[in-house]
């Protein structure tokens, strides 16, 4: 995962969450970070979805909980 | 946790009461979100079309022994925000559990968290389950989460497992907790 990557991934995070950027920790997932519930995760996927143009497979949808798995299904 | 077979349960979590429900909880509320369609959705249902005399039908053949059917009420208010449903399979030691949160206002705030963590001890210790199951109808992205937040492993994804009641069909996710996964977790502090 490059920096860019782990940018754009807080980038979609923190709009899905409603927060800044660098409110989001690197490590940032599920289960640790609280601006992540279930309407944010939502948000994010439809988000993830939109940037990459395509809908995500379902075993995608269901491997996405943190940080960087968003970074991964972006590239 | 006081309970007996086939008597009623009653629990609370930090803001909710938990118990189960009987024909007299069938009021508007209740009722109204067996006829919502947005929430119907996510059960793989069109609205059904139900008054409250179906509903409290509906809710008596929970027996709370094979089947569970619990309220869960806002502390303050008393107000009835959802239900969750346990089905203990006793034989094979596996319970499927849902739940509906019917109070959209609630949504997003956790609600499906800490209800599951605190009805997990009852399904585990109580009712003797070595396992639980979660399946979810349809691409429902907050149920998904709300299992992956809890430690849920997602154990299969059964494609076009289900006729959607809007055309076409609709894919199965399930999710599974193993009481030792859970114990784990417990013991981590992460439920």
């Amino acid at each position: 995962m490059s920096a860019q990557d782990l940018i754009n991934a807080k980038a979609l995070l923190a709009g899905a969450s409603q927060r800044q950027p660098h409110e989001i920790p690197d490590d940032a997932s599920v289960t640790n970070f609280d601006g992540w519930d279930s309407l944010s995760h939502m948000r994010l996927i439809m988000a993830m979805e939109e940037k990459i143009g395509r809908e995500l497979t379902p075993e995608a949808v269901v491997d996405i909980a943190c940080l960087s798995d968003v970074a991964k299904y972006l590239t | 946790m006081n309970w007996e077979p086939g008597k009623p349960l009653i629990t609370q979590s930090e803001r909710f009461i938990i118990r189960s429900l009987s024909a007299k909880d069938a009021g508007p509320i209740y009722t109204s979100w067996w006829n919502d369609a947005e929430i119907q959705k996510g059960f793989n249902f069109k609205p059904r079309g139900w008054d409250q005399q179906r509903a409290a039908q509906h809710i008596e053949t929970f027996d709370n022994r094979k089947k569970f059917h619990l309220g869960i009420f806002e502390k303050q208010t008393k107000k009835i925000i959802g239900f969750f449903a346990i089905w203990p399979n006793y034989t094979k030691k596996v319970a499927l559990t849902n739940i509906c949160i019917g109070d959209k206002a609630w949504w997003g705030k956790g609600v499906t968290l800490e209800v599951r963590a605190r009805l997990l001890p009852f399904i585990f210790n109580t009712l003797g389950m070595e396992k639980v199951e979660g399946e979810i109808h349809g691409r429902n992205l907050p149920s998904i989460y709300n299992y992956k937040a809890m430690g849920f492993t997602p154990e299969a994804v059964v494609r076009e497992h289900l006729i959607s009641p809007f055309g076409g069909r609709v894919d199965a996710y399930h999710f599974g907790l193993l009481k030792e996964e859970w114990l784990e977790m417990r013991k981590a502090g992460k439920l």
